[in-house]
């Protein structure tokens, strides 16, 4: 579905990301797994189009966005839930769903269907729809933010960090919405600095390393890798 | 009194129609266009050559005129406040160079339409009307209709649409507006383009009231700008109200006071009101939680 | 009649810059022989060279165009008949754009490399304070043809310096004086806030002094108010049988029309402004409310009703639309460009008096002018009255009723 072949990406003359390569199946769960700084972030903005790839291309769906703009992308069937969650602060949670569902605002049932899934899959978002999501607590915002991102009905899932800076309970929930979100048929791609966590629900993983892949297998593999259990896994492990 | 309460809402009108040019803009962007006083000017200088000069009708020149001025925002957005980037809040540049515009502006409706201000005539004709004893023309009527009716259309955009949803989206990042679907750069022109109609349609307004010479909007422009922070930026509701406080304010002010020291009274009651509600009288404090 | 800019200084014109800049200092400068001195000998002069600052571009265009045609004019007569003692007459314009410190250094130009004999200009007052120690430190001797503010001319401090423009207090003096004599009883002032506005209301208040009245009340406003309903309403409340405009064209429109709301128009009251009520812009923006208006105007540029505009006048009427297009006349105010053209022709008289081009021979011969007949007024100089014009030469015209910059005689 989605395949990433030998990009570059440079921020002004730095360059944070060397030759990487990764694809993403249909159904897949893939984790991107590396430390603070390795370039993950960089990645996500890359193949949403927000960065663009000095070198190298990018194929969803056998169709090269690397020149794509980011909105466009969008069409495609790409969605990111970004770091940090960026929900608009003070839009409510209703008009932050409105604007996940820009591009299917003329299809008013689809656009109706989708609200309502999204408040079954985050009850707690219909209860706060009315609220300013800048006055929600993280673990809801990033329910939000993942919401939103499913408001176009994308193929592809991407989630930029969704544990970071959670509390404990809450990254579990959102570990557990995003298996949820995988049995029901979405594609996702996962950027994580929690290992552990993320490489359970994964079907496969990457290890990134100062803008390389140094890893890649089925995410049991990785798992075993001493060299994982040791950088990532490590005492954390449980 | 009833006289000085009229015109204070005409000329609060007039406040009322610039800040929400400004709101739009800031809605979006987040800064504030010190040109727009300039480009309610051009739009004054433009709707006199289309409209008195060549003798266009009204509509028609009204139309031509809001199309040109619509065109000039959208120029300065590319030459002003594009080359800072989506992230302006980390950059003062837009600020000295929306200023430096409208300098240039200035100057330019100064080498081109000459320095002597020139009569507009007022819609409605100049025989002045009687109403509950005010005497008034029937173009004041028009100036409080019109804003109003324009600072409930922003309303509706800006609250009750999907449109306003996206401007109010792009002022908070341009990129997460993008992983929407939404191009912020459109939403971006399309805020400047609007901003430059309602300043046509302000310059048509004003003209009548302060003529129309390159210097009109010098004063108008800064309290405009007072109106939008009164009512709170971004809020089309506050700057309709901002606008008319100002101006009645400002009306009842001089009555009491010599007029001679209005603008300084003006300027005040802005401090003030900035002082104690420093969010505007309609905007919204939020705190961030975590 | 000045200063219709002075809190736009600010603003300078970029392109104005530019403007100025394609006049490059000394180009016309250095015909090859030396420049001449003026305390050389009369044999050795080659060329008479006046310098002429005003701004032509930016706000107070208008003003500047005045001193620039009416010196042209001027000099382009003396020199068909012969120059000044026989000496032709070389005119040197340079535009401020009404900002004090670019008058400053263009008059320091026009000094050190022009080496200008007479100075004519400049256009506006705060201008005229910034140049004119210079010009008098240099003894040049200076004509002031257009700027109102009546500080500007002292015996003392500026030795050199002679206005040919009636000057404010004068103005302020008629303009109480008149309403006091014609028996109105409720008198309103009418002035903007500005130097020109505190400076006329000092001026005013004096001259009812003088007369044994007090004026009824004192309105003032800020120069480029839009909302003068507040000075109408006072004006009105007050029951002023006169108001007495010190306003500028435009500010003073906006209070006629405002009167206009309170329907507390002529004949109502009378309505006198000082010269700069009579521009254009004054009863081009006013529309109806300017009917009936009155305004300070030299005598000799009015005109009879029913009658032809007076002779000498007409012919410089035709000698600016000859030259300068038939439009001259809107782009100009009449009296003063005829002003700047007398200035021309009293430095004239003060060189071929003594015929010399000393400084303070010169200065000594215009002192001792005590009845010149200008096209704008007559003039009478002295040693302590270096302001030549008086209150005497005044009339007062209808702004309505006015042919190619001339207004019609009231009385």
């Amino acid at each position: 579905m989605l395949k990433v072949n030998n990009i570059h990406v440079s921020y002004g003359k730095v360059e944070i990301i060397k030759q990487v390569s990764f694809e993403v199946n249909q159904g897949e769960v893939v984790v991107i797994i590396g430390a603070n700084g390795a370039g993950k972030t960089t990645i996500m903005k890359t193949v949403t189009g927000l960065l663009k790839p000095t070198q190298g291309e990018i194929l969803f769906e056998g169709q090269n966005i690397a020149r794509t703009p980011a909105e466009k992308i969008v069409k495609l069937g790409l969605a990111m839930c970004p770091e940090g969650r960026q929900v608009f602060p003070q839009h409510t949670v209703y008009e932050n769903l409105v604007l996940g569902g820009y591009l299917i605002r003329k299809d008013k049932p689809m656009f109706q269907k989708n609200i309502e899934q999204m408040y079954n899959l985050f009850p707690i978002l219909k209860e706060r729809s009315k609220q300013v999501a800048g006055t929600l607590s993280g673990g809801e915002q990033q329910m939000l933010a993942i919401a939103r991102a499913m408001m176009s009905n994308p193929k592809l899932l991407l989630l930029d960090e969704p544990s970071a800076g959670l509390a404990p309970i809450y990254v579990k929930n959102i570990f557990d919405m995003i298996q949820k979100l995988s049995e029901q048929g979405t594609t996702i791609l996962l950027v994580e600095q929690m290992a552990n966590m993320a490489l359970k629900i994964a079907d496969r993983a990457y290890v990134l390393e100062t803008g390389r892949i140094a890893l890649g297998g089925t995410a049991v593999e990785i798992m075993n890798d001493p060299k994982v259990v040791e950088s990532y896994l490590g005492s954390k492990k449980y | 009194m009833f006289q000085a309460l009229e015109s204070g809402m005409v000329m609060g009108s007039i406040y009322a129609l610039l800040a929400l040019a400004i709101n739009i803009i800031y809605s979006t962007t987040g800064i504030i266009n010190f040109a727009h006083g300039e480009i309610v000017m051009l739009g004054a200088m433009f709707a006199l050559t289309f409209i008195v000069t060549s003798g266009i009708p009204f509509l028609l020149g009204l139309i031509l005129t809001c199309i040109t001025v619509a065109i000039v925002a959208v120029i300065l957005y590319y030459c002003t406040v594009r080359p800072f980037g989506d992230k302006l809040g980390n950059s003062l540049g837009w600020l000295m160079a929306t200023l430096g515009a409208g300098i240039v502006f200035t100057n330019i409706a100064m080498l081109v339409f000459g320095t002597q201000p020139k009569a507009f005539p007022p819609i409605g004709g100049s025989e002045l009307v009687k109403i509950f004893g005010i005497k008034l023309l029937p173009h004041d009527i028009w100036v409080l209709v019109i804003t109003l009716l324009i600072a409930l259309f922003f309303n509706v955009v800006l609250g009750k649409t999907i449109l306003g949803n996206a401007i109010k989206a792009t002022s908070f990042s341009h990129s997460v507006t993008k992983l929407m679907g939404i191009s912020s750069q459109k939403i971006v022109l399309t805020c400047f383009a609007m901003s430059g109609i309602i300043a046509a349609i302000a310059g048509i307004l004003i003209s009548p009231i302060t003529f129309v010479g390159p210097q009109m909007t010098a004063t108008i422009g800064l309290k405009g700008f007072g109106a939008a922070i009164i009512g709170g930026v971004g809020n089309s509701k506050g700057a309709f109200a901002g606008g008319l406080l100002l101006g009645i304010l400002e009306a009842l002010a001089m009555t009491q006071v010599t007029p001679g020291y209005k603008d300084a009274i003006a300027f005040l009651i802005m401090i003030i009101a900035i002082s104690i509600k420093p969010e505007g009288i309609f905007g919204v404090a939020y705190e961030k939680k975590v | 009649m000045e200063d219709v800019s002075r809190r736009k200084f600010m603003k300078l014109s970029g392109a104005a810059t530019l403007a100025a800049l394609a006049f490059p200092a000394g180009i016309l400068a250095g015909c090859g022989s030396p420049q001449t001195q003026s305390s050389n000998k009369e044999s050795d002069k080659k060329e008479f060279v006046i310098g002429v600052i005003g701004a032509m571009t930016g706000a107070s265009a208008q003003l500047g165009n005045n001193a620039k045609y009416g010196t042209t004019i001027a000099v382009e007569e003396i020199n068909a008949k012969g120059g000044i003692n026989g000496v032709p007459i070389r005119l040197v314009i340079r535009d401020d754009e009404a900002d004090p410190t670019k008058s400053l250094s263009l008059a320091r130009e026009l000094v050190t490399k022009e080496k200008i004999d007479a100075f004519i200009g400049p256009t506006n007052t705060t201008c005229a304070k910034a140049i004119q120690p210079y010009l008098n430190q240099n003894k040049i001797i200076h004509l002031n043809g257009g700027c109102t503010g009546a500080a500007l001319i002292n015996e003392k401090e500026f030795p050199y310096s002679f206005r040919t423009h009636i000057n404010d207090r004068d103005q302020a003096i008629f303009m109480v004086k008149r309403a006091v004599n014609k028996g109105r009883q409720k008198i309103a002032m009418v002035h903007d806030t500005s130097a020109l506005g505190s400076g006329a209301k000092a001026d005013m208040e004096a001259a009812f002094k003088q007369m044994g009245k007090q004026p009824a009340v004192d309105c003032s406003y800020n120069v480029g108010d839009v909302d003068m309903l507040p000075v109408a309403r006072k004006i009105k409340d007050a029951q002023c049988d006169s108001a007495l405009f010190f306003t500028l064209g435009v500010d003073g429109a906006q209070i006629s029309k405002a009167l206009e709301k309170l329907d507390y128009l002529p004949p109502k009251i009378e309505l006198h402004g000082y010269t700069s009520v009579g521009q254009p812009a004054y009863r081009d923006l006013a529309g109806s409310a300017a009917n009936g208006t009155l305004v300070n105007t030299p005598t000799k540029c009015t005109y009879k009703e029913n009658e032809p505009l007076p002779a000498r006048q007409a012919a410089l009427v035709k000698a600016f639309e000859d030259k300068f297009g038939a439009k001259v006349t809107n782009e100009i105010i009449f009296a003063t460009a005829v002003s700047f053209y007398d200035c021309a022709y009293i430095i004239k008289e003060g060189v071929e008096k003594n015929k010399s081009y000393e400084a303070d021979k010169i200065k000594g011969a215009i002192e001792s002018i005590t009845n010149y007949d200008g096209a704008n007024s007559n003039y009478k100089f002295g040693p302590d009255k270096h302001d030549g014009n008086d209150p005497s030469q005044l009339s007062v015209g209808l702004v309505t009723k006015y042919t190619k910059g001339m207004f019609q005689l009231v009385e």
